[in-house]
């Protein structure tokens, strides 16, 4: 970010022993590592690279990956660090398929600290699929009421009501096909709709595919309501040294995904 | 045991030990400072830099492909100016040695470059001459030896001093011959190899998976090759060469040393790992106290001459047949 980045947290890399595994939808986990001493406490949309050590259990098409892959932190609390995985190819099915007792390393905190993502008020969190991950790390931050609304492309994508009920106080699903529990339609009609509802504005905090972090920048813009996205990118190092994930910045000049997000207000990320 | 002694003689500067962080996969270099202090290196060369600001090329800008790396980065990067004044002065503070990668559109750029870092503090400037990105032109400047020979001889002068590396690209037509106009240029060393051009294809949107839609490979794929040019091109000079290309371990490295390099970069792996290079140095250590020998002893090892084709040529006419 022009004028110095948010601070960055001291990243650790060690090897992690997964504690529980919870199959939350046929192709989505939640995976528990057991926190290291001293760990530092995530902030909400901070990331951690991810690779399971050890020979997988699963047959493999091609090789393994040669980088480890990012993961939104899902929990922390302090004993253990859960993350979110949606199975999209070769590393992430590895890691969905892990047992107890399995070893993953782990290199995080990663990404900028954004103290906006912690405050009081109500909060509209929007998730398209996997971008679920970083919706976790909400309850803690001290907001109220906090509303979910999440989207996905079919049932069999769907991650459980209950499971859901535990990340806010109102949750609000949607299916693109209306097979799943909860509306037919987009998320960003739910969107839409709330932003338009009677009340005090929302801060909202939106993860998920950039044709819908697009779509929520332009509502928000509309209503003059703050929004901060989790932007994706693809990242060699998640460290800041290869500028694999830089995107233009608002006003010119350039950010790393990375270092300098992920999270960027909304307008930020859309120039 | 002693501890070996791991330094390395490159002739304009001894490196503490054999292992310099490559440019573009070390960020400017302080930004690893919780996973790799620079100045534990033999060297550090941070991100290329040019003339002016450098926005680079559009996303997706990399992406795995074979067990390797390909990048189109575009060479985004601060600029020369700000270079000099917000990153090397506190690099040098910490005590690393730092070599500047420099890039140009032109290769009248160059020389301006060596001009701008003379009396910088810098330890030495590595002309990438060789970056399969450049759009304008064409083909690298290190793919015509004539260009690649006036560039660096322009910049040697500019530099007032300052060593100069000339970085060479993998694939030329004859890598012997460049790498000996490269020393007949005034290059204090050589160093190989830049990421090797390569595309990848995305099935799913029948498209290219980079924006740029071909970029350069890197990691493991690559170092096969690699070996095979640093050889060739030792065998064609008497300056150093630094060799790179797919050094993942400490057992890569010495593979580097013993076909000709007195040293050695490491980039992908960083990536993967940020502790990667630390790892490395750390693990010629180890191979030298369990061997005995001395790094000495490994560089001045030769590996036999090759044949001078990929085959063995006809086979010899057998007398006594018609
Ligand atoms: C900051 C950040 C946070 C993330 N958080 C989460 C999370 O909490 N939960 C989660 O499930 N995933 C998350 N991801 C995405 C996750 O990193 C990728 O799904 C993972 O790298 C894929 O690895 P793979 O080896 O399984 O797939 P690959 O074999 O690498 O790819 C399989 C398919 O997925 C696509 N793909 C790969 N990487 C990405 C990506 N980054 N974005 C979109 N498509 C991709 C590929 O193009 C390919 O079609 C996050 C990504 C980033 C950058
Ligand atoms: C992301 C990335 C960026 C790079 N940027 C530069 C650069 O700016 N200048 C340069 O001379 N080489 C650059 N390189 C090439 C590397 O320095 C190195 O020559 C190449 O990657 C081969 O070594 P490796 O297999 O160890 O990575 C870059 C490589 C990568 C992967
Ligand atoms: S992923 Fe390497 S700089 Fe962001």
């Amino acid at each position: 970010m022009k004028g110095g980045a948010p601070p960055l947290g001291q990243p650790l890399m060690a090897g992690l022993e997964v504690i529980r595994v919870q199959a939350l939808a046929p192709a989505t986990t939640l995976l528990w590592l057991k926190a290291p001493e001293g760990f530092p406490k995530p902030f909400p949309g901070q990331f951690a690279k991810l690779r399971a050590l050890g020979p997988p259990q699963i047959p493999l098409k091609g090789g393994r990956a040669l980088l480890d892959k990012p993961f939104s932190f899902h929990g922390a609390d302090g004993d253990s660090l859960a993350f979110l995985i949606r199975e999209v190819g070769t590393e992430t099915a590895i890691l969905a398929t892990l047992s107890p007792g399995a070893k993953v390393r782990l290199t995080g905190p990663l990404g900028a600290v954004r103290p906006e993502l912690s405050g009081k008020g109500p909060l509209l969190l929007v998730a398209g699929g996997a971008g679920l991950g970083p919706m976790g790390m909400f309850r803690a931050q001290g907001f109220g009421p906090i509303s979910l609304l999440y989207g996905e492309r079919d049932a069999s994508f769907q991650v459980g009501q209950g499971f859901l009920r535990g990340l806010a106080d109102r949750v609000l699903p949607f299916t693109d096909d209306g097979s799943g529990h909860g509306e037919k339609g987009l998320v960003t009609q739910g969107l839409e709709r709330e932003l338009k509802a009677d009340g005090p504005k929302p801060l909202v905090f939106c993860c998920g595919p950039p044709g819908l972090l697009r779509e929520a920048a332009r509502l928000c813009r509309e209503r003059d309501v703050r929004l901060y996205v989790s932007a994706e990118a693809f990242m060699a190092c998640g460290l800041g040294i290869c500028l694999s994930c830089s995107i233009p910045a608002k006003g010119g000049g350039r950010v790393r995904v990375c270092v300098d997000g992920p999270v960027f207000p909304g307008d930020t990320a859309f120039p | 045991m002693a501890e070996p002694d791991l330094s390395t003689d490159l002739g304009f500067l001894t490196l503490k030990n054999p292992v310099i962080a490559a440019s573009g996969t070390f960020g400017y270099g302080l930004e690893l400072l919780p996973f790799c202090p620079p100045e534990a290196l033999g060297a550090v060369i941070p991100k290329g830099v040019s003339l002016a600001p450098w926005a680079g090329n559009p996303g997706p800008r990399a992406c795995e492909a074979s067990g390797g790396l390909i990048n189109a980065i575009g060479l985004e990067n601060m600029g020369i100016e700000r270079f000099l004044t917000e990153a090397l002065p506190p690099l040098k503070a910490r005590g690393a040695t730092v070599g500047v990668n420099v890039l140009g559109s032109e290769p009248e750029d160059y020389p301006r470059l060596a001009e701008r870092i003379a009396g910088s503090g810098a330890d030495f400037i590595e002309l990438n001459i060789s970056c399969p990105n450049l759009k304008k032109g064409g083909l690298s400047f290190g793919q015509d030896p004539n260009v690649a020979g006036s560039v660096i001889r322009e910049s040697v002068a500019a530099a007032k001093g300052i060593p100069v590396v000339a970085k060479l690209p993998p694939l030329v037509s004859d890598m012997a011959n460049l790498a000996s106009i490269s020393e007949k240029s005034g290059a204090s060393a050589i160093s190989l190899v830049n990421s090797v051009p390569a595309l990848a294809v995305d099935l799913a949107t029948k498209g290219p998976k980079l924006a740029n839609v071909t970029g350069g490979l890197s990691g493991p794929p690559i170092k096969p090759l690699a070996l095979r040019q640093v050889y060739v091109a030792s065998g064609a000079v008497s300056i150093p060469v630094i060799g790179m290309g797919g050094i993942f371990t400490a057992e890569d490295a010495l593979e580097f040393l013993l076909a000709g390099a007195s040293a050695v970069q490491v980039g992908t792996a960083t990536l993967a790992d940020p502790r990667a290079p630390l790892r490395i140095i750390q693990g010629i250590g180890d191979y030298l106290r369990k061997t005995g020998e001395s790094l000495r002893d490994i560089l001045s090892q030769r590996l036999p001459k090759a044949n001078s084709g990929l085959c063995s040529g006809p086979p010899p006419a057998t007398k006594g047949t018609k």
